[in-house]
């Protein structure tokens, strides 16, 4: 057995994500299949992944799911606004979720459902922060 | 690997709970991350992006796309450790 490959977590999570060059594939696999430790670590990372690709619905209450798509389409629609001359002014606007503002550049590449869907993924405990900091800077304009 | 197999059907009914209580602790050890970890981990395992897509997406080098995912998901499998064993 290749002693060297035993815990190498980078090896153990291309295994589980199935990203393993077939030149490794082999040798990996017949290490896990040997080795306790590195079972059980494949085998949480596939866990990881798998929980990972099967979120929970996470149900929003009515008033901010509301919310939530009206910022979302106002700051889609700001952002087509302004994608000629100033892009990147629109986006570090007031419309963008908190935590997009810690790096925009990336944000302009995503169609707006990926967004979408990345906000409500990653909003699960941001969601309480941002939207209501959001609501209360927009304070007012729905009213 | 026989176990490891089974895991790519899915859950049983029997561990359902289980996994739904997985996820939680995954959805709050994911707002823990780092904004950037916490993005290349959604793109590539919820929107099912390539690493060269998610390099593409965000302007980041794909080494450092592949950094920002292999520390990431030690961190959700350290906490889906920590609170099972906890």
């Amino acid at each position: 057995m290749n002693r060297s490959m035993c815990g190498d977590h980078s090896l153990l999570q291309a295994l589980a994500e199935g990203t393993l060059s077939d030149a490794d594939l082999q040798s990996v696999k017949s290490h896990v299949a040997d080795c306790p430790s590195c079972r059980v670590a494949v085998t949480e990372y596939k866990q990881v992944m798998w929980d990972l690709a099967h979120p929970l619905d996470v149900e929003l209450p009515a008033e901010l799911e509301h919310s939530y798509r009206l910022l979302m389409r106002e700051w889609h629609n700001e952002q087509k606004e302004h994608q000629s001359h100033a892009l990147r002014k629109s986006i570090s606007g007031s419309f963008v979720p908190t935590w997009a503002n810690y790096s925009v550049s990336w944000t302009r590449h995503l169609p707006v459902n990926t967004l979408s869907s990345l906000v409500r993924r990653t909003g699960s405990t941001l969601i309480g922060r941002s939207l209501p900091r959001w609501l209360r800077r927009k304070g007012g304009e729905h009213h | 690997m026989e176990e490891l197999e089974s895991r790519e059907s899915g859950p049983t009914p029997e561990t359902a709970a289980e996994l739904a209580w997985d996820r939680e602790i995954l959805d709050h050890a994911l707002g823990e991350l780092p904004t950037l970890h916490r993005m290349v981990v959604v793109l590539r395992h919820e929107e099912d992006l390539t690493y060269e897509q998610i390099a593409d997406v965000t302007d980041l080098p794909l080494g450092t796309v592949k950094t920002y995912l292999f520390r990431a998901r030690q961190k959700l499998r350290e906490s889906l450790r920590n609170e099972v064993g906890s």
